[in-house]
């Protein structure tokens, strides 16, 4: 029952990272000026010509939690009645708002160092970033048996369904090159050469447990498969019948340092102006994977066990009754320790597709759609949104969008980037209320980022579709 | 332009900052869950006897057994040591002892654990027996169930429960004949569970 306790306090804490965590907006796709908008689609670099370096060691900061239609004030929120200066736990609304298949989704890149060029029709990019992310996933069935217990299954099997984690944080140096193939039609990729730092992954991760009617017997099977690449060292042991993942050392300097798990992804893009008005792009992103060598741990669960307590007619008069409870307790323990083999293993990056029209209202004003959907642990997740975007001046470019995020409706969203000079910044979010309320939010994500622009006022003016020479250069004499 | 559009920008995002609401967040004013105590129902003991272990079957001619009773102990009063079970964070025990009688004798059964209200022989009755054709064989097993809940305080003297009795009577059945043969090899077997109601945050 401790593991049972152990799994919801990991739980919990993942919910409490709500206020710290954050991803990619898909505001920032069509925000109007900004090289990072080739972040979601190589082909859109938002560069029209010169050079730009984002600020070093800040670059831009991505972050972002999202889950799928639960929020943490479903599980804890402020009581009432006696209760009223006081935060209460509330597993039954929690799991009222869970789905079958629920997952907590967080991500954060710190970019150290960007930069890129554009010259005629040839957009060439760099960038040095630390991405990191969690994606801890569990059925509704799990939070069941933890808050009703197995006495409801009792006549019937229960599963568990699949969860399990899988999380990674690596160091990406990623090299873009987009062409201008014709006034038409552009294309782009990027090229990413990661390096693993540390992983956790899991995959298979279930159990079932048979209960006849009767409640004779329990028929318990677990099975699963845990991998771990860390300068750690990891230890499962028992412990009063628990397993304990215990590590007896970590050492940052190794853990930074480690080039010793490669891996690749690329992003593709494509632009095709399919009229004066109406463009259409759609980019994959982060299509890749990386090969963990180093620093391994992996362990593989294949238990089956059938409880049926203790055999009285064991005993006699001088039988240890309590050495038989331990025994039992020792032998279900034995059945589900897992097997420890350390071999290289791969784990692939949650890969996004991206598909987009934009429509061009005027010069410096269009609407756009977006469609994306997410890949990873075997889960699709959809997102759909539309939005506003204007460049209001040479300095302010403004992006308002709506977006529906994994069955959430209340997603509005903004992107403004302002230049004073030739410093940039820029934020975007795709959820601003979501700060309001974050206990409520169930999609937070955030994008700032600063870049110092090398261009002439009329080259940024048209931003990533065809301004008119008129008004750019009319903005240049001011 | 530039001014007009910056500084309403501007006064929204501070708005928004200011705005937002962390109070949700103070985990030191988090008070402890009242209402994770899942039910666990699991099996605790198994025995399954067989009466000629147990008991002498007498026989008389051919194989009428013509004894009203037959009552032997099945298990030693047993000593415990108080630390077999663990209660930590039950709030509330129900134990669950089913039989299941494969003789062709009603039968009556006292379980209990010294120093707790266990005890069935409070509950005492006359249980079926098994069905038997005309030839005296059984086609069919009987089964009983019966329930004893346990409060808080009765889970604390659970803990400390020193011995453990198990004792059975067999009985005619008002009719039809035993036959010897057929009781000698019968079984009746217990089947005891626990159904806890388990505080999750009082697991030590």
């Amino acid at each position: 029952m401790s593991k049972i306790r152990l799994i919801l306090l990991l739980l919990v804490m993942f919910l409490s990272w709500a206020g710290s965590l954050y991803a990619q907006p898909m505001t920032l796709y069509f925000l109007k000026g900004v090289p990072q908008t080739k972040d979601l689609n190589p082909s859109r670099p938002g560069l029209e010509k010169g050079f730009y370096v984002s600020l070093p060691l800040f670059s831009k900061l991505d972050l972002s939690l999202n889950t799928n239609n639960w929020s943490f004030s479903d599980l804890i929120h402020p009581g009432t009645g006696t209760m009223a200066d006081s935060l209460v736990w509330d597993f039954k609304k929690y799991l009222s708002a869970l789905d079958k298949n629920n997952f907590v989704m967080e991500s954060a890149a710190w970019t150290l160092m960007e930069m890129g060029w554009k010259r005629k029709t040839s957009f060439y990019g760099f960038s040095w970033s630390e991405r990191e992310f969690a994606e801890p996933f569990f059925t509704k069935s799990l939070a069941n048996i933890l808050y009703y217990g197995n006495v409801p299954y009792l006549g019937s099997t229960y599963q568990s369904g699949y969860f399990g984690i899988g999380a990674q944080h690596y160091r990406e140096f990623a090299f873009t090159y987009s062409k201008d193939l014709d006034p038409k039609l552009s294309f782009g990729v990027t090229g990413k050469l990661l390096f693993g730092m540390g992983t956790l992954s899991t995959s298979g991760m279930n159990v079932v447990a048979g209960m006849p009617i009767d409640g004779n017997q329990i028929n318990l099977g677990a099975t699963g498969k845990a991998y771990v690449s860390a300068p750690i060292n990891l230890h499962v042991s028992s412990a009063n019948g628990i397993h304990v993942l215990s590590q007896s050392y970590f050492d940052a300097n190794s853990y930074l340092s480690n080039f010793g798990n490669p891996g690749f992804a690329v992003d593709l893009g494509f632009t095709n102006k399919l009229n004066k008005r109406v463009t259409f792009s759609v980019s994959l992103i982060d299509l890749g994977f990386i090969r963990w060598k180093t620093n391994l741990s992996a362990y593989t669960e294949n238990g089956h066990f059938v409880y049926r307590g203790i055999n009285l007619n064991s005993v006699t008069k001088t039988t240890d009754v309590h050495g038989l409870f331990t025994a039992l307790r020792d032998t279900l323990t034995a059945a589900f320790l897992p097997d420890s083999v350390a071999s290289s293993f791969t784990t692939m990056l949650p890969v996004k597709l991206y598909a987009a029209l934009e429509y061009k209202v005027g010069d410096d004003f269009s609407l756009g759609g977006i469609a994306r959907i997410r890949m990873y642990n075997n889960l699709l997740h959809a997102s759909l949104t539309a939005s506003a975007n204007a460049r209001l001046s040479q300095t302010l470019s403004l992006s308002a969008s709506y977006s529906m995020v994994e069955s959430t409706y209340d997603n509005l969203g903004l992107a403004a980037s302002f230049r004073f000079g030739k410093v940039q910044v820029y934020a975007v979010s795709d959820n601003v209320v979501s700060f309001l309320q974050p206990s409520s939010a169930r999609n937070m994500n955030v994008r700032v980022g600063i870049n110092l622009l090398f261009q002439e006022d009329g080259q940024q003016r048209k931003g990533t579709y065809d301004g008119k020479e008129r008004r750019s250069r009319r903005g240049h004499s001011r | 332009m530039k001014r007009i559009l910056f500084f309403p920008s501007l006064v929204v995002s501070i708005l928004v900052l200011i705005s937002c609401n962390l109070s949700d967040f103070q985990l030191n004013k988090l008070a402890t869950p009242s209402d994770l105590s899942p039910f666990i129902y699991r099996p605790v003991l198994t025995a399954s006897y067989t009466v000629k272990t147990y008991a002498v079957v007498k026989e008389l001619g051919n194989t009428a057994f013509k004894e009203d009773s037959l009552i032997f102990s099945l298990l030693p009063s047993y000593p415990l040591d108080g630390m077999a079970l663990n209660t930590a964070g039950n709030d509330s025990v129900t134990v669950i002892i089913k039989s299941i009688n494969e003789t062709p004798m009603k039968y009556r059964y006292r379980m209990s654990l010294s120093g707790t209200i266990l005890d069935s022989g409070s509950k005492q009755k006359y249980l079926a027996a098994a069905t038997i054709n005309t030839q005296g064989d059984v086609i069919a097993n009987s089964k009983d169930s019966l329930e004893y809940h346990l409060s808080a305080k009765d889970v604390i003297n659970l803990a400390t429960a020193n011995q453990f009795d198990l004792a059975v009577t067999l009985y005619q059945p008002n009719i039809g004949p035993v036959v010897a043969n057929v009781l000698k090899d019968s079984k009746l077997s217990f089947y005891i569970g626990v159904r806890v109601r388990v505080n999750l945050f009082k697991i030590k």
